[in-house]
């Protein structure tokens, strides 16, 4: 198939050797690349029970067929691994240049094994591939090691990092590129960080090539003006995720002070409408063809962003209202590589804690000084930090609160507020690393186009899997969240591409399958039922503000989406693949 | 009847390199921006600040006046004789766009794909024009 | 009539359904609308019928993030 480069690069860390192979072209076919075939590869070379943090661990670079063509939006990268938060299969979605870079040089994944035996850099440039010293570089934040780096090896090189909450095995700890984009949750930072990788270089100078390409050049300018830049999607463009601001805060989804309610009357002091005032510029990704990332200067914050999430979490849900303060915060996590959504549900659970006298972590709502102190303290299990980086779920094993300590897993949760979107609590529970919202975004059909009633448990289990469904293949190709393009866009993607005919169909039968593996991969490592959660906040206290006030999820409510969830799948009613399933994966 | 040109607007460049993709693409059989006849980065330098780098042809002319063998013309478009140019390298050193590139002994310099570039067709935004 | 959309007077034809004012607007059939601050559900659309002075909220977006 075209669009591949029918390589993958090996490169083992222990021995200081590298090699390629040709890429598992019947492993694509079936998962394509990204997400699904990221996930096929480590179930494939990970045995159960390997220890995260160990030399048997594996990081793993994925593309796809439509990485460095001009097929809009798809400039990400996945990285995936075992996930030091949950034990999970992790893989997450980077934005950026380094995914381009990656094809260009030749491959279309670099599989990274052992460890180095000191701190150490890896410089891809084509077929070069250098080990190289990082001893002065290690301990400094990811900014200044790109900064050096990018001195170093130029502009056209793509420099992957982790800051020091990576060196030190923080399980929130991120990959960042490009300055402001991260590979963010479930400590894939770690990873890189208990290989002693400090950062990975790549240079590529070479080509990506695909079926008929003058006729298929012609049809992606016609794609990208007709569907991806058609006037709805635009407001990504003009306004970034701030946009979701306004439609969680009507639709009763912004949580407020640790998610024990919705709805801040004080959003206009640090909404879209604010932030975009100090905006200088615009950025995207490689082959992006809208642009969401919002370069915001206020003061001495400087960023590329902040996202929807960050905002939240920065802001309402830690009592903050100061657009500067939720700014600086999102540099610092950027900075010291943490991921912003788990380093600060972390803090804003201590602040609760604090609040309702159970433990004294020093920090109460608002404290916006004390939330970045707490960010560099964490990157560092400096002080505080050292109880704080043990994340929600161990500190409040540790400490008491477990009621409120919100995450599934063992992964923080994501800033939209379930009592608001039952379907949400579902998704969340049942996402393949944990907490995540970007495996089934109920928000969409729950709130924004309020296609399903939100406060109820009625469908929502066929609801999550369509939208499962949805995400798993489009993140396999490896396409951008924020171009909302049909399967049957995609399978015409792929015919045109490759030159082999793909159908709506075969992208429903790949993202099938990307599920069932995904699950497969847990359920080796001991995850059934019993592990997809919902916090007793969410059963016991019911929402005082806003539109959805009133509302608690009963446990039969959850117990129920979750019935409906594995029956849809066909797993059994304890959410276990049956084998007739995992064989034909 | 005034000529076009390629111009660019930077203050709608996401930095998506979607020209040189479509560049390399039209012209050298793969998608290449290395090998593109335009070059637009977006960059943060040191983290702080947004810039732009820009070469695109601007017809000005220069490489037209400075072949030794005669071998460019320049009109509505660049055009580079193979027959006459050796690949002495002068056009790549005076161009002051810094566009061109001297591969396999021949001057490569934006064609303007004939009239319709495909740099402006695959730009998102509009940050690039042919005007 | 006139109505408040987003902020903004507009004139918009007697009786029109909330399916019928995304069409006139150029807007997604899917968009996520108030009607003096309360959301209506989607499969109301086809049949609610907009009155004179109504304060219309539209939000057009999709995705996560």
């Amino acid at each position: 198939m075209l669009g591949y480069q029918n390589k993958m690069l090996r490169i083992d860390l222990s021995n200081k050797t590298y090699s390629t192979e040709p890429l598992n072209m019947d492993w694509a076919e079936k998962y394509i690349g990204g997400k699904g075939l990221a996930i096929k590869y480590l179930y494939e070379e990970l045995k159960p029970g390997t220890d995260p943090f160990s030399e048997h661990n594996k990081l793993l670079l994925m593309t796809g067929p439509f990485t460095g063509t001009p097929v809009p939006c798809s400039g990400k990268l996945a990285i995936a691994s075992k996930s030091p938060a949950t034990g999970t299969i992790l893989d997450c979605s980077i934005g950026g240049h380094s995914a381009l870079k990656i094809k260009y040089a030749g491959y279309d994944a670099v599989m990274f094994e052992g460890k180095l035996d000191k701190p150490g850099y890896i410089l891809i440039e084509d077929d070069k591939i250098e080990f190289k010293e990082a001893s002065d570089l290690w301990g400094k934040g990811s900014h200044e090691t790109e900064t050096i780096l990018s001195a170093e090896y130029g502009k056209e090189a793509s420099i992957l990092s982790i800051g020091p909450a990576g060196e030190n095995l923080v399980t929130m700890s991120c990959i960042n590129s490009d300055y402001y984009r991260q590979a963010g949750r479930g400590g894939i930072g770690a990873v890189m960080g208990s290989k002693n990788v400090k950062a990975i270089v790549i240079i590529g100078t070479g080509g990506v090539k695909v079926n008929d390409i003058e006729n298929t050049t012609k049809r992606l300018s016609e794609i990208l003006r007709e569907d991806t830049t058609s006037e709805e999607n635009m407001f990504i463009y003009e306004d970034g995720t701030t946009a979701f601001l306004e439609a969680c805060n009507d639709g009763g989804i912004l949580p407020k002070r640790n998610f024990s309610d919705t709805t801040d009357e004080n959003w206009t002091k640090y909404n879209g409408e604010v932030l975009l005032q100090y905006r200088k510029g615009k950025r995207g990704c490689g082959s992006c063809g809208l642009g969401c990332g919002n370069f915001i200067k206020i003061g001495d914050a400087v960023c590329e962003g902040p996202e929807y999430e960050s905002i939240a979490v920065a802001g309402p849900n830690a009592g903050i209202e100061d657009p500067q303060a939720i700014v600086k915060a999102n540099q610092v996590a950027d900075d010291v590589g943490l991921d912003t959504i788990s380093a600060g549900d972390v803090i804003i659970y201590a602040m609760e804690m604090t609040e309702k006298g159970i433990y004294d972590f020093g920090i109460r709502f608002g404290d916006k000084e004390k939330y970045i102190e707490y960010l560099k303290l964490m990157a560092k299990k400096e002080g505080i930090g050292a109880d704080l980086a043990l994340g929600v779920k161990k500190l409040s094993e540790k400490y008491g609160g477990e009621d409120f300590a919100m995450h599934v897993k063992g992964l923080e949760y994501p800033q939209y507020e379930p009592r608001g979107s039952w379907g949400m609590s579902l998704a969340y529970a049942v996402s393949d690393r944990g907490a995540c919202h970007m495996r089934a975004y109920a928000p969409n059909d729950e709130v924004f186009e309020a296609s399903i009633p939100p406060y109820t448990a009625e469908g929502k289990g066929k609801m999550v899997v369509d939208l499962a469904v949805y995400n798993a293949v489009k993140f396999s190709l490896i396409l951008c969240d924020f171009w909302p393009l049909g399967m049957d866009r995609m399978a015409e993607l792929m015919t045109l591409i490759t030159g082999k005919e793909f159908t709506e169909d075969d992208m429903n039968e790949v993202a099938m399958r990307v599920i069932h593996i995904a699950r497969a991969f847990n359920q080796r490592e001991g995850f059934t039922r019993k592990d997809d959660t919902m916090p007793k906040r969410l059963v016991n206290e019911a929402l005082k503000s806003g539109p959805a006030a009133g509302q608690k999820i009963p446990q039969e409510a959850f117990e129920k989406m979750l019935d409906d969830y594995y029956a849809v799948l066909g797993w059994n009613n304890d959410g276990i693949v049956p084998d007739e399933i995992l064989t034909s994966l | 009847m005034a000529v076009k040109r390629l111009k660019f607007k930077k203050e709608n460049c996401i930095g998506c390199q979607l020209c040189m993709q479509a560049c390399s693409g039209m012209h050298e059989g793969a998608y290449t921006p290395s090998k593109a006849r335009l070059t637009i980065e977006s960059y943060y330098d040191k983290g702080g600040d947004l810039k732009f780098e820009k070469h695109i042809c601007t017809l000005c002319g220069i490489c037209e006046k400075e072949c030794p063998f005669e071998a460019i013309t320049v009109d509505e478009k660049v055009s580079v004789d193979f027959d006459k140019c050796t690949g002495c390298g002068i056009c790549a050193e005076k161009c002051p766009q810094d566009v061109i590139s001297i591969r396999e002994g021949k001057a490569i310099i934006c064609d303007t794909c004939n009239g319709d570039p495909y740099c402006v067709k695959l730009c998102p935004h509009g940050a690039l024009q042919y005007v | 009539m006139e109505v408040t959309i987003n902020n903004k007077k507009i004139e918009v034809p007697e009786d029109i359904t909330i399916s019928e004012l995304l069409k006139y607007l150029n807007l997604r059939k899917k968009s996520a609308v108030w009607i003096n601050e309360k959301q209506l559900l989607l499969k109301e659309y086809d049949t609610y019928k907009l009155s004179e002075n109504e304060n219309v909220k539209i939000l057009n977006i999709i995705g996560g993030g």
